[in-house]
């Protein structure tokens, strides 16, 4: 047998050198070749200066401007399908730009956008989750939309649900356009009510009621109170700061300088989600599924009573179990009975343009045409982010006038938007971590907030 | 002159592949894991090692680490024996349906992830078959939620692991087992050695250097791994995250990209460590 080849040191060293002195020269290059985001975007009627050099003009009235390119979409997967249909027909009546609808899955999407929205390929619009418009916005990646916004016949911006606008709005300025908007609510299986011995007319409107009803259903390893998913840290959240706000509190000041999320009122929420862990009315497994299997694996297969739910499960669970579909209850979601409003953090979607858009006035042209009552209508999973919306037909088939699309409507006015800073995510992120800390007794629920409080105030500095 | 240009020719594509996903991103990681990088923080600052240093101060660091290295270490012991034993069980050609059992082997590694997430249903604490096997055989007495409970759940993400990939380090073995000269047994059995010894002082040593190669790519492998990330949404508080998932939520949850830098310019440097191990034992002088 013979010896296997021996590379000398030399050799060896000469290869690594090469590789790390080209790393360096395409290093150099790729930096100074990336343009660096200098897009200036004024008054209708002066000059925009894009990336590269590609120059183009903002008319004053983009209705009438002759407007021609190819624009990529980003989309959810979800939606590609109704996306493809409505840019067919924008491309019917804007011959002169092309749109390529690319849709990605919500495994990655936000990573994909973050990576790709500095770039020089970046997409030129985007649908962005309502948690990502405002942090894109502040890293310098979209464009904002005033100047557009003030000269077009088809935005009306007294018709968007406000909690929604909020959403896309930095410095008095708008980053996006809402699309799709929702709240979450309570929703009850009537059935396990009525055998539990429980009003299935009446939902509870308190935690104290929350846990009498969660008592009163749970069997053992076989029903419980209340389906949640704390595996996914924006659902972590979402079901905490219900809790939190319904109690009184909040998770930063209103300067956004410092987390007072460990207050006492924030603990007391927390000690209430624990109670509920440790007697057994959730699923052991609450810690590490998401809100969808907290649906999937317990609510739909009538495994639970409640959860927190929001309009999208309706046509899962209409698909799924269709006698569960028939005997649901629907409210708005519970609070301290002393008397606190209660919020939900909003949720929906924002559509944007990316500051790198090298064709903006095309895109703009997009959003505007799908930005009409009927358009939204059409396209959202939810509800449309414009009021008039609710009286259009929705391509997945949801009945603006259906009782529970009705009821999850109302749920919109408690509304609330988590803070408007960059550092949300990393927050969520935080603080997601140590509320299963303390779920799973790892710590108590002071101790697990306070370091989290810790580390969000370094976070904030 | 002819040949050395030649050799520059064949050279470049590896050369410039190399650079653009190795060199770039390697030198490019290093160099930003000097500077104060954060989303919001405003203009990126030069703060040369404190990147390091807050990681060397913070817990979770070192709680994580401790995580990757137990890990790791979990897996690759696992992992082993169970490739050694069906390597040596599948070596013998006289077996009935051996070549049938090997390709049976390769499943759980072609149906990878998919396969892997199957194991979130199967440890369900609820209606996981799992708990149903275990309860029956009288082994658990109530059903366990593997993945929730804080105190098991990275030998419960091991299990998931191991199962996807044994058929790696089988068919590792398996290759270096059939390399083995059959004249070494004969020649011991004429000498009377018992199956224990023939395995202790023919098979282990003749394997080593598959064994070897096979372990010490598998442990980069493993310690580079998102499985817990698939199975443990979340990561239970930390108690199922390891390194690369740190460093990915360092870069994108927590958007603190400069330590996420300096964090996986450690990781790098731990598999560098391992390569070298690997290079060594491939036997590449250097």
């Amino acid at each position: 047998m013979s010896e296997p080849k021996k590379v000398g040191r030399r050799t060896f060293l000469n290869y690594a050198i090469a590789v790390v002195a080209t790393g360096v020269i395409v290093g150099a290059a790729t930096y100074f070749a990336v343009p660096k985001g200098e897009v200036t975007v004024t008054a209708p009627g002066t000059t925009v200066t894009t990336t590269k050099t590609v120059t183009t003009t903002v008319t004053g009235t983009p209705t009438t401007s002759p407007i021609s390119g190819k624009i990529s979409w980003w989309v959810g997967s979800w939606s590609e399908e109704c996306a493809k249909g409505l840019a067919n027909e924008f491309m019917k009546s804007y011959p002169n730009i092309e749109v390529e609808v690319v849709g990605l899955a919500w495994e990655g999407m936000y990573d994909k956008m973050l990576s790709a929205l500095p770039t020089a390929a970046s997409p030129d619009v985007l649908d962005v989750a309502v948690a990502w418009n405002i942090p894109f916005a502040q890293l310098d990646l979209l464009m904002p939309l005033d100047q557009y916004i003030s000269s077009s016949p088809v935005i009306d911006l007294s018709d968007f649900y406000e909690p929604a606008l909020a959403t896309a709005k930095v410095g008095g300025k708008l980053y996006g356009i809402p699309f799709r908007t929702e709240v979450g609510g309570l929703v009850m299986n009537k059935t396990i009510a009525k055998k539990s011995g429980l009003d299935p007319e009446k939902a509870p409107t308190n935690w104290d009621e929350f846990y009498e009803y969660c008592k009163k259903a749970t069997i053992p390893g076989s029903v419980y109170g209340t389906s949640m998913g704390f595996g996914e840290k924006l659902h972590a959240v979402w079901i905490y700061s219900a809790y939190l706000w319904g109690n009184g509190g909040d998770i930063l000041t209103p300067d956004y300088k410092t987390a007072i999320f460990n207050s006492d009122a924030g603990v007391e929420a927390l000690d209430f989600l624990v109670k509920l862990y440790k007697e057994g009315l959730m699923p052991k497994d609450a810690v590490t599924i998401s809100g969808d299997d907290a649906r999937d694996q317990y609510f739909v297969p009538e495994k639970a009573l409640m959860m927190m739910g929001a309009v999208y499960f309706l046509p899962t669970i209409k698909q799924n179990n269709p006698s569960l579909y028939s005997n649901l209850l629907i409210a708005p979601y519970v609070k301290q009975p002393r008397g606190f409003a209660q919020y939900v953090q909003i949720g929906g979607w924002n559509r944007v343009i990316s500051k790198r858009s090298k064709n903006p006035e095309a895109a703009w042209k997009l959003i505007e045409f799908l930005s009409t009552p009927e358009k939204q209508a059409w396209y959202t999973h939810t509800f449309p982010a414009r009021k008039s919306g609710l009286k259009y037909k929705n391509y997945y088939g949801t009945d603006f006038s259906d009782p529970y699309v009705q009821a999850f409507a109302k749920c919109n006015e408690t509304g609330r938007l988590p803070p408007p800073i960059p550092q949300w995510g990393a927050i969520n992120e935080i603080l997601a971590a140590e509320i299963v800390n303390a779920l799973t007794g790892a710590k108590s629920s002071k101790k697990a907030l306070d370091d989290a409080a810790n580390k969000v105030n370094e976070l904030l500095k | 002159m002819a040949k050395s240009l030649k050799f520059f020719l064949f050279f470049i594509p590896l050369f410039t592949i190399l650079t653009a996903v190795v060199g770039y991103p390697l030198l490019s990681t290093i160099y930003l894991s000097f500077f104060e990088k954060k989303i919001g923080a405003g203009v990126t600052k030069f703060i040369f090692l404190s990147n390091y240093i807050q990681l060397i101060k913070d817990d979770t660091f070192w709680f994580v680490l401790l995580n990757t290295f137990t890990w790791t270490i979990l897996n690759v012991a696992l992992t082993t024996f169970v490739g050694i034993l069906l390597a040596v069980l599948l070596s013998d050609e006289r077996m009935k349906g051996v070549k049938f059992f090997r390709v049976l082997l390769i499943i759980p590694w072609a149906i990878s992830i998919p396969g892997a997430m199957a194991w979130i249903w199967l440890m369900n604490g609820d209606y996981g078959f799992l708990n149903e096997i275990l309860v029956s055989l009288g082994i658990i007495k109530q059903y366990v939620a593997w993945l929730a409970e804080p105190d098991i759940v990275l030998f419960s993400c091991t299990i998931a692991n191991v199962w996807f990939s044994y058929p790696y380090m089988t068919v590792m073995l398996l290759a270096g087992l059939q390399s083995i000269p059959r004249e070494l047994y004969d020649a011991s059995a004429i000498d009377g050695v018992n199956k224990f010894q023939e395995f202790k002082y023919i098979t282990i040593p003749q394997l080593a250097p598959a064994l070897l190669v096979a372990v010490a790519l598998y442990t980069i492998w493993t310690m580079n791994t998102f499985i817990p990330y698939v199975l443990v949404k979340g990561g239970l508080g930390n108690r199922a995250v390891t390194l690369p998932i740190y460093i990915y939520n360092l870069f994108f949850k927590i958007y603190d990209f400069g330590r996420g830098a300096a964090a996986a310019t450690l990781l790098f440097l731990m598999n560098l460590l391992l390569a070298i191990i690997y290079l060594r034992s491939l036997r590449i002088e250097w």
